[in-house]
């Protein structure tokens, strides 16, 4: 079952769109890098699903909750944080960890349970106006744990952190996903945190949703095809564009309108023998690449 | 798992971030300083009282502080004399209490249009530089004042409407006394517990906490929007008129508990220094009405109810509106200028009390001046008050827009 289905949403501010036509959904133990530059309405998005924005058309189903006609039911199987940790700055993580458990009914068991899983032990009585970003960072994770939502939303988590900041929050999340019954909703700007940790990527852009599948049927496909001989003349006869490494004895072939199964036929008939064949993955990065600057 | 308890998170709130020591410690505060006052307070009981018996009445607010030391001081001389003040306020025992009063002959009588007994000497203790002068002056004055002295001991002073009205005032006010066998030594020049409560309520002091509360609600509530943790509270799964019910229940309730604490601290404190006092002590009111302490502390105990109720009913809509700290707090301050203001101004316009009723409930309870027949009019108004601010408190959240902190968008928030 999916925690989260969003069909068709659409938001205006004034006369201004500000989402148009969103769709996406995220499966239980999984997690869903949510990506596009400043201002294409990722945060906007994530504001719907949490409840602190309205929307003009479309359905948000928190596992398989309605926001607008169940928000009680479908705001109880979510949790976030949205553009960086809130937190009361003058009350300490442990203070801030209780006073939202009170908010969700939690009891006081799961409550030490996030407590311990801070791993702040002795600054956990600290005030959180003297806590570093990483630490902060612990602790709203750990809220947004606490009351066992199906949906965790995190926008920007790692904003502010530093490498070794990044990589602890990044393990935890990848935990949390494998030993909890959560699907995450991951947005970040640093691609490399993205394709470390998410298991699919959405990309937005104007407010709208980049169609990941066809983005990628259409996209070109790139092997490092090692061969007993230059196979130069197949490769331009089936029109490909390709790229040959002297020192490895070894070409780049982008496939884009013929299947691996074509180059493979064709290599044969010219009794080329393929020594090593090897799909060279589209990043995300590349694909943010090609999703954003194409214009440019 | 259990049901989401907004009152913890309030609690917790306040509690954690050390407000309520800060409010309970300046709530005793000012309490500790109204028991200060509570001495002059009394005497002012004493200035009233005196004033109102005596058949030379004259508008209290003409007074100047030595005339008002001058009574207290005549009082006290009596008392010491053994003569009892109520028969010297009789016209027929004048004589013979001025023989008395003669032996003390650096007091001088003195009439004035605007007052028309002050003790000459009094006025010169706080000016010493000037005692040299003090013979030439008190004769000067009462040449030009003999003929009116003259008059006044003849009554004829006494004939006009104003005095005519405020002697039968005073005359209730001394058949009440008569009738409860009580005099006006009931309220001796000291703290006790009753005089504690009285002066709680007709002194400032609760009008300056109703004020901190205002402040403390407008940083309770947009405190949320300044730290960004209204995306939790706003995120969380409880309904948005439940979240606005249960704070404005959750600061209304905390208001009240911490100045009846306080109060109740201060009471105790003053009845030990001086003991309980006399609850059936008369309380004038609106000018012509006398009715006993208890039910005086009754009525006041209502109204500020009703005022606190109002008041955080309006600031809970202003936090709602404005949302952020600086613009509410601007916007409560506005509120009270207004309201201070137009009472300064004496604008008591009927119709504004149906509109802003803080006015009637604010001013009958500094200004001790609850009328009885209007109690009804003033607890419906408020009442009305109340209910309209938290609904549109209710409707304003339900219709907030997180995204842009907007109530009146075109299309409001669908929660």
């Amino acid at each position: 079952m999916n925690v989260l289905e969003v069909k068709g949403l659409h938001k205006k501010y004034g006369s201004r769109d500000i989402l148009h036509d969103v769709n996406f959904h995220v499966g239980l133990h999984e997690i869903v890098g949510f990506v596009g530059p400043n201002g294409t309405g990722k945060s906007t998005t994530m504001k719907c699903i949490a409840g602190l924005t309205e929307f003009h058309q479309g359905q948000i189903l928190i596992h398989g909750h309605d926001i607008q006609k169940d928000r009680i039911a479908a705001l109880s199987e979510q949790s976030s944080f949205i553009e960086g940790p809130a937190l009361y700055p003058e009350l300490s993580g442990k203070d801030n960890i209780k006073l939202f458990a009170s908010l969700r009914g939690v009891s006081k068991e799961r409550v030490q349970e996030m407590i311990d899983m801070t791993k702040l032990e002795k600054h956990i009585n600290r005030k959180v106006g003297q806590y570093s970003m990483g630490m902060k960072q612990r602790v709203a994770l750990a809220i947004a744990l606490m009351s066992k939502p199906k949906l965790i939303m995190l926008d920007e988590p790692t904003n502010g952190l530093d490498p070794s900041g990044i990589l602890d929050l990044l393990s935890m999340v990848k935990e949390i996903t494998q030993t909890e019954e959560v699907g995450f909703l991951f947005s970040c700007h640093t691609l490399s945190d993205v394709e470390k940790i998410a298991d699919r990527v959405i990309f937005i852009k104007d407010g709208s949703m980049v169609d990941a599948s066809t983005y990628e049927q259409s996209q070109k496909i790139s092997y490092h095809v090692k061969v007993s001989k230059k196979a130069h003349e197949v490769f331009t006869q089936l029109g490909l564009i390709y790229q040959y490494h002297d020192l490895f004895q070894a070409y780049t072939v982008e496939i884009k309108d013929i299947t691996l199964d074509t180059l493979l036929s064709a290599l044969q008939d010219a009794q080329i023998e393929i020594l090593e064949i090897t799909k060279i993955e589209q990043s995300v990065e590349t694909m943010y690449k090609d999703i954003y600057h194409e214009e440019s | 798992m259990k049901r989401a308890n907004i009152f913890a998170y309030e609690f917790r709130k306040f509690v954690a971030s050390k407000r309520m020591i800060a409010l309970f410690l300046a709530i005793l505060c000012l309490f500790g300083y109204n028991m200060m006052q509570a001495n002059q307070q009394t005497k002012e009981y004493d200035r009233q009282l005196l004033w109102d018996l005596r058949p030379y009445r004259t508008s209290v607010s003409n007074l100047s502080d030595s005339a008002v030391m001058t009574i207290i001081e005549m009082e006290r001389v009596f008392k010491e004399e053994g003569i009892d003040p109520l028969l010297w306020y009789q016209n027929e025992e004048y004589a013979k209490v001025k023989e008395t009063y003669d032996k003390y002959n650096d007091a001088y009588f003195v009439l004035d249009e605007e007052f028309q007994m002050v003790f000459v000497p009094l006025m010169y203790n706080y000016e010493p530089a000037r005692y040299s002068e003090k013979e030439r002056w008190v004769e000067t004055r009462l040449k030009t004042n003999a003929l009116k002295q003259e008059l006044f001991e003849e009554g004829s002073v006494g004939t006009l409407d104003r005095v005519q009205t405020e002697l039968k005032a005073q005359g209730y006010f001394y058949q009440y006394l008569k009738d409860h066998q009580m005099t006006e030594y009931d309220s001796p020049n000291e703290i006790n517990g009753a005089n504690f409560l009285v002066n709680m309520f007709k002194g400032y002091s609760l009008f300056i906490i109703f004020c901190l509360f205002a402040f403390h609600m407008v940083y309770a509530y947009t405190i949320e929007n300044d730290n960004e943790t209204y995306k939790l509270l706003m995120g969380a799964p409880i309904s948005r008129t439940r979240l606005a019910i249960s704070r404005f229940i959750f600061h209304t309730v905390c208001m009240i508990v911490m100045i009846t604490v306080c109060a109740l601290i201060g009471f105790t404190v003053a009845s030990i220094i001086g003991g309980l006092g006399n609850f059936g002590y008369p309380q004038i009111i609106n000018r012509t009405e006398i009715i006993p302490t208890s039910t005086y502390l009754l009525y006041a105990i209502g109204t500020s109810l009703l005022a606190i109720l109002s008041f955080n009913a309006l600031v809970a809509c202003i936090t709602t509106l404005l949302s952020f700290f600086e613009n509410a707090m601007i916007a409560t301050g506005i509120v009270l200028v207004i309201l201070v203001f137009m009472r300064l101004l004496n604008v008591t316009e009927p119709i504004l009390y149906y509109i802003f009723p803080y006015l009637f409930v604010f001013g009958d309870i500094f200004i001790a001046q609850i009328n009885q027949v209007s109690i009804l009019l003033v607890v419906a108004c408020a009442c009305i008050h109340i209910a309209v601010f938290v609904f549109a408190n209710i409707w304003m959240l339900k219709r907030k827009d997180f995204g842009n902190f907007q109530v009146f968008d075109k299309r409001g928030a669908r929660v």
